[in-house]
């Protein structure tokens, strides 16, 4: 009746006691206050991590959720983990059924068809460049140019063949380096040349077969696939953006490199090292002080070659001149050696001096007149795969621009992806539709002939048996290698790249995403994107952007599981000491509780008295680690973290997070360390209620 | 001692407060253990997986140039380069020498991408040791409880161990044909086929990109001559040599001669691009240690131990902040008692150590306590060999199985440390204690 | 009429280690309604002890205890403490204010816990009582504020204002100078023949002991005499 009253008192109480026993509650407040600020600042950040890491996920690849077969062996990974490539999610054979189903749920605004496969592309290899432009200038009757291009090959021959002891020296098979010998001796020979303006295109085979080999020295990169509807991977994900080039024509084939793969791997190394060093120069890096660097830069100069194989000697001729000039502008001395590999080496050695001058003249002078990326925008780059069975399969794709993800641009995980066309993704994969399958094989029996010539061409330039090893790939089945690399070097080309926009969704896919109208009605969507799924025997599963972002999203949960660990181990340790404090105030207050109770309080009285006492101490000092929590957070919040490594730009969703608090957090927060005192202090709660109103008797004090 | 004595005497009256104290002393104590334990057992991890699969105590490996731009992982004259590893290293345990190689490994229902070390089973006794097989049933659904195949089948022929990870891909048990498919610049691919011999428990992460076939499969996909090999992995009686003893090995070399290659941390697949674009052909050695050639895993470690010092140092605030309260409570209960034995003639000096042995008194017992529970804890854990589900977690434990590793030293370092801690807690109020004059004690009413 | 408090053979022991203290062996004891009683014996010979039983602060090892007629040794915790609330009045030798509160909220306390008056009534009785105690001037002010005789008339106020029907003092004077310690003893025998409220205390004071209108001597856990008179 009077319960009002007496809470008042009790709270009169609380309030007053708290004051009174200043230190007590100071320490205790203390502990509570830095408790509070850890758990709202930490979880402020895990939230705005959280939230930025969804926006920028969401808006690039994942879209809010992804949809993949239920059945599969592996998780759906959109970010690579440590695996590589072989992740196995099962198929969507039909996605026009998918898409159509998932269309009627009421929230989604598009299904997205994706696939993610591991391409290789081998770097271009000068040979290739050179025997290329060779086989062009015999096809266009261009004899001057055939003339150049001849001589270059026998240069690039003469030097392989200087080569051939370092060869012999490890390999296993003496004879098939004698082989080699001959094939080189035979190039390198008058007679091939005079066979060569008789039966261009066989020598031109033969070199391809016999030569080019030994040349080679591209690298093999992986490339990782995403095959998609690029027109409508652009319009619904925001967060992409096209850099170079142009973005791939409706019902055209094409990939799309991403830029920092295009930066990153796909770069000259030595352009590349060099872009790093003046990158981190530029962030305030001392190359005077940082040894590492100092290494790094040592590194750069000794690849001087991968920039002197890429000039002509017109080129390199040109180089020199204005090097040496630059040099002057420099105060080198005359002395030093003027031939242009020192002179490169030079100009790659650099200080923090003249850093500066140094990359600027290698943009401006030599970077034009070298081919800077291996697989340039605007040219066409074959891209080999392997299904699960194993089988090489290779497709011909323009690679038409480079694009980046908005926030993501310094990732390397989200910069992994390359966006292509979903038709030309299945024949990587290895699945084609019917009309392409039948238009394959109409065209396999139109070449076939052509093949049969290729494999006799040893026998035409020597006149004998074929005893040298042409068939590069022993064993693996080879017929793709029509369908993709050399079929479409005939008229069929036109008709090959493009193909009718609407083949995009039909047929296979392996994971789709979809895109809602509203993303706050996730939660409802959620379960009836699951309902349709069920209702329509799709056979699929529904996962978030977390959980689709593979070992990243794992990476999260992990830190919030660790976060969350830390922050209760913590508050085991506080309970037990804010236990033992207030066990020891409790002691020391006992004439006052013997007293209250002989005069009539009963026992939840004084229990009462000790928990609300404790839950004010919590709230003041929740509020005020609150505060605290949020003046730092709102500080970061104006400076922005840095993001200390490559898998932090995907959590920060950028280069720096930009912390926001949230209510929810500092209500968390708070909710915690009321929780937390109000269990720290129910032990001395007890133990007070157990205080006998005898001691009330008991004199003293 | 009376101090001494004393010091219990008082702890064992305050029995409720002593407790409470020890508790949260014992529990920090156990935590530092535990977490001691914990990244103690994740570097033993990445110490087992880096060196049974990727990398000796010490690599003497390099890169041989056959043309300018070409480069490949291996050395020439391996048996040379042996001996004078043998010859010149101080505290060596043995060596061995592998050949690398990378490429697919093709099932009829699946396909990996791997890495092949070459083994020579002539060459290596420990390797069987090392190798623990898992159980069909580990791999192979509704496969026999038990392990079958024979690693030392590996000695010849087209053979390959694979690990349980692997074989679960691939979908292939003991005596199923592989074909290994391995790509070598300039486009070719090769291929040869081999029977699974054996399949291997999961050594941690490592072990989804190691399989084991003999050297000369190797050499045949790369068609390379027999004296040529990946690697001369050199194991030394202490792995904590293993810096020093690269150091000195490169003197080694240099002096005879060899090319070398400037040091670099960062595993030998990573520096293909580098030496391809250098001016230069044939044999350069390149010297690292185990700790290069798993750089990339070291990260974990050091994240752990950074989690580690701010969650203790956090831990430690609070409990000096628990204990000085409760030796302010005591020194204030006992003004009169400390007034008396001033008055009685001890010295300032005694009634802080009397005080401070409190102090240490209880921060000993409490931290003895809670280290032998961490270790028995940690002990549990390891005995109930708990497998971890999540993947994140696995890659950030190096391991598929919790594992703790209670060194002995660890121990002595979290008693010592957090017993100071306690210690030097209960400085301020002891101070307080022994400047209080004997007159004002003694007038102290309570 | 019963008396208001009845012992009958009332025994307390205390254990001590493997000892048994006897600090009451065997009282019987009645007490009526309006009496001004003191409990006067040597130093441990167990007033305080008799006082507890009495104010069912303590419960007897064996005997009973009867308040208004209620016997107390089949009572709960919770009920004797409402017994207290209700009944008993406290007075102690150390006065036991609750020092972060203040005169009014010291007096007001008791009534708080009966939660039986609306708020302008608790207010009315409790200015009544302070005013009867001469506090008055002094409501807004926390004990230790306070002079030791002024801090007993506040404990007197707190006692007497949820009318008990007995109010207890354990050597009530004790920490007091005589004269303030007279005025103490004037009080409460003013309140005993105004209000008719009963008063049991106890002191080892022959001034104090003087004053009572019926002296109960204590020796060794039992009454020596129960001297009736004036
Ligand atoms: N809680 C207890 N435990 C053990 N013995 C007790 C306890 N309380 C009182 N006693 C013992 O009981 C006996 C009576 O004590 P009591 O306090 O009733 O004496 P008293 O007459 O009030 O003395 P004083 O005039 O000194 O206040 C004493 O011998 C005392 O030692
Ligand atoms: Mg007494």
């Amino acid at each position: 009746m009077n319960l009002g009253d007496q809470l008042r008192m009790l709270v009169v109480l609380a309030f007053r006691s708290l004051w009174a026993h200043q230190v007590k509650s100071a320490i205790i407040g203390f502990i509570l206050v830095g408790g509070t600020f850890l758990v709202v600042l930490f979880g402020a950040l895990l939230s705005s991590i959280e939230g930025s890491m969804s926006r920028s996920i969401t808006s690039s690849m994942s879209g809010h959720y992804q949809v993949y077969d239920a059945n599969a062996e592996d998780e759906l990974a959109l970010f690579p983990g440590f695996s590589f490539g072989s992740v196995d999610i099962g198929e969507i054979p039909d996605f026009a059924k998918v898409e159509k189903s998932l269309l009627q749920v009421d929230n989604v605004r598009a299904v997205v068809p994706m696939g993610i496969t591991i391409g290789t592309v081998f770097g271009a290899n000068e040979i290739d460049h050179v025997l290329e432009s060779l086989r062009n200038a015999v096809r266009d009757g261009r004899s001057d140019d055939v003339k150049v291009l001849g001589e270059r090959v026998r240069v690039i021959a003469q030097s392989i063949y200087g080569d051939m002891e370092a060869r012999a020296a490890i390999s296993s098979d003496p004879e098939k380096v004698a082989r080699q010998r001959d094939a080189l001796n035979l190039v390198l020979s008058e007679k091939f040349w005079d066979d060569f303006e008789t039966d261009p295109l066989t020598a031109l085979d033969f070199l391809d077969a016999n030569v080019a080999p030994l040349a080679a020295d591209g690298r093999l990169l992986y490339l990782r696939m995403i095959g998609t509807d690029p027109q409508q991977f652009k319009k619904e994900f925001e967060g992409f953006y096209l850099v170079d080039g142009e973005m791939i024509p409706e019902g055209q084939r094409g990939l799309l490199l991403s830029k920092r793969t295009y930066e990153k791997l796909i770069k000259n190394l030595c352009a590349r090292d060099f872009d790093d060093v003046y990158h981190d120069v530029k962030l305030g890096t001392k190359l005077s002080e940082d040894t590492l660097l100092q290494e790094k830069v040592r590194r750069i100069s000794r690849q001087y070659q991968r920039i002197l194989f890429q000039l002509t000697p017109e080129d390199s001729a040109e180089v020199a001149t204005k090097l040496r000039e630059f040099r002057k502008t420099q105060n080198v001395p005359e002395t030093e050696p003027d031939d242009i590999a020192a002179m490169v080496q030079w100009l790659l050695l650099v200080n923090d001096e003249n850093i500066d001058e140094n990359y600027k003249f290698f943009y401006d002078v030599i970077a034009p007149k070298m081919n800077l990326y291996e697989v340039p925008v605007g040219q066409e780059v074959i891209l080999r795969g392997f299904t699960q069975s194993g089988y090489i399969k290779s497709v011909k794709v323009k690679v038409w621009g480079t694009y980046e993800f908005s926030g993501l641009e310094s990732s390397d995980l989200a910069g992994a992806a390359n966006v292509m066309d979903l038709v030309t993704w299945r024949e990587l994969y290895g699945r084609m539709s019917d009309d392409q399958k039948a238009e394959l094989d109409s065209i396999r029996e139109t070449v076939g002939v052509q093949d049969v010539s290729r494999e006799d061409a040893e026998a035409a330039l020597f006149g004998g048996g074929g005893e040298l090893e042409v068939a590069a790939v022993p064993d693996a089945p080879v017929f793709d290698e029509f369908a993709g690399a050399n079929l479409k070097r005939g008229e069929e080309e036109a008709a090959l790249n493009s193909f009718d926009p609407a083949t995009l969704h039909q047929g296979l896919a392996l994971n789709a995403a979809i895109i809602l109208k509203d993303p706050s009605g996730e939660a409802k969507a959620l379960t009836d994107l699951k309902a349709q799924i069920e209702k329509d025997q799709l056979g699929l599963q529904v996962v978030d952007w977390q959980k689709a972002s593979g070992i990243v999203g794992g990476f999260l949960m992990t830190m919030r599981g660790v976060l969350y660990i830390a922050i209760f181990v913590i508050f085991l340790v506080a309970l037990v000491i804010i236990n033992n404090l207030m066990v020891m105030a409790t002691l020391e207050r006992t004439p006052e509780i013997g007293t209250m109770r002989a005069i009539g309080a009963q026992r939840w009285f004084v229990m009462g008295m000790f928990i609300l006492e404790m839950l004010v101490l919590g709230l003041v000092s929740g509020v005020i680690g609150s505060i605290a929590a949020a003046a730092v957070v709102l500080w970061l919040g104006s400076t922005g973290i840095p993001a200390p490594a490559d898998i932090a730009v995907i959590f920060f969703g950028g280069d720096r997070l930009y912390p926001v608090i949230s209510a929810m957090d500092v209500i968390f927060g708070i909710g915690l360390i009321v929780f937390v005192s109000v269990l720290s202090t129910l032990y001395p709660a007890f133990v007070a209620a157990r205080v006998a109103p005898v001691v009330a008797m008991q004199g003293k004090e | 001692m009376v101090l001494f004595t004393i010091a219990i005497r008082n702890l064992v009256q305050a029995r409720r407060r002593s407790a409470l104290l020890s508790l949260a002393i014992g529990l920090v104590t156990m935590l530092l253990v535990l977490m001691m334990a914990l990244s103690a057992g994740i570097n033993d991890n990445l110490v087992r997986s880096a060196t049974i699969m990727s990398a000796g105590h010490i690599n003497v490996a390099g890169f041989y140039k056959p043309t300018n731009a070409m480069s490949l992982a291996v050395v020439t004259d391996v048996g040379e380069l042996r001996n004078i590893v043998e010859e010149n290293t101080p505290n060596l345990d043995y060596t061995i020498d592998r050949m690398r190689g990378w490429g697919k490994l093709i099932s009829d229902t699946g396909t990996v991408q791997t890495g092949f070390s070459g083994v020579d089973l002539a060459d290596e006794s420990h390797f069987l040791e090392v190798i623990q097989l898992a159980k069909e049933s580990d791999y192979k659904d509704g496969g026999r409880d038990e392990i079958i195949g024979d690693p030392s089948q590996l000695a010849g022929g087209n053979t390959i161990m694979l690990f349980v990870n692997q074989a679960r891909r691939l979908g292939v048990g003991v005596g199923d044909t592989l074909t290994i498919q391995t790509e070598t610049v300039g486009g070719y691919t090769n291929t040869a086929d081999v029977t699974v011999v054996a399949v291997a428990r999961d050594v941690g992460l490592l072990s989804g990109f190691a399989t084991y076939v003999p050297k000369q499969v190797l050499r045949d996909l790369y068609q390379l001559s027999p004296d040529t090999s990946g690697a001369v992995w050199v194991y030394l009686k202490d792995i904590e040599d293993a810096d020093a003893t690269m150091k000195h090995l490169r003197g080694v070399f240099e002096a005879k001669g060899y090319r070398l290659m400037d040091h670099e941390a960062v595993p030998f697949f990573m520096k293909f691009e580098t030496v391809q674009g250098e001016d230069w052909t044939g044999q350069k050695i390149d010297i690292t240690t185990w700790k290069d050639e798993v750089v990339m895993l070291t990260f974990v470690i050091t994240a752990f131990d950074t989690v580690t010092v701010f969650l203790v140092s956090i831990l430690v605030l609070i409990i000096a902040v628990g204990i000085m309260n409760s030796m302010w409570n005591a020194v204030r209960e006992r003004t009169r008692e400390i007034g008396t034995m001033r008055a009685i003639g001890m010295t300032r000096t005694r009634v802080l150590a009397m005080f401070l042995v409190e102090a240490f008194v209880l921060g000993l017992f409490a931290t003895t306590v809670g280290a032998t529970l961490g270790a028995a804890t940690a002990f549990g854990l390891n005995a109930l060999h708990i497998n971890v589900p999540n993947d994140a977690v696995k890659a950030i434990l190096l391991s598929d199985t919790l594992r703790m590793s209670v060194h002995v030293q660890s121990l002595f370092i979290a008693v010592g440390f957090l017993t100071l801690c306690t210690g030097l807690s209960a400085l301020w109020p002891a101070l307080r204690a022994s400047r209080l004059s004997p007159v004002v004690a003694l007038g102290h009413t309570e | 009429m019963p008396a208001i408090v009845q012992l009958t053979n009332a025994v307390k022991e205390y254990p001590l280690g493997k000892l048994v203290v006897k600090a009451v062996r065997g009282v019987d004891l009645s007490i009526e309604r309006g009496e001004f009683t003191a409990i006067s014996g040597p130093s441990g010979s167990g007033k305080t002890t008799l006082l507890n039983l009495i104010g069912c602060v303590d419960v007897p090892t064996s005997g009973t205890v009867q308040i208004d007629g209620q016997s107390t040794s089949a009572l709960s915790d919770r009920q004797l403490t409402d017994l207290r609330l209700h009944k008993i009045g406290f007075i102690f030798q150390s006065f036991n204010l609750i020092n972060v509160l203040d005169v009014y909220q010291n007096v007001e306390f008791p009534l708080l816990l009966q939660g039986e008056l609306s708020a302008s009534d608790r207010k009315k009785r409790v200015e009544e009582m302070v005013e009867k105690v001469g506090l008055t001037t002094q409501i807004k002010q926390r004990p230790n504020e306070l002079s030791g005789g002024q801090r007993q008339r506040v404990a007197i106020a707190r006692a007497l204002v949820t009318r008990p029907a007995i109010v207890l003092a354990d050597e009530p004077t004790a920490n007091l100078d005589s004269a303030t310690g007279k005025a103490i003893i004037d009080l409460m025998k003013d309140l005993n023949h105004k209000e008719h409220i009963t008063f049991i205390f106890s002191t080892h004071d022959a001034n104090v002991t003087s004053r009572a209108g019926r002296v109960v001597r204590v020796v060794d856990g039992l009454l020596a005499q129960a001297a009736e008179h004036a």
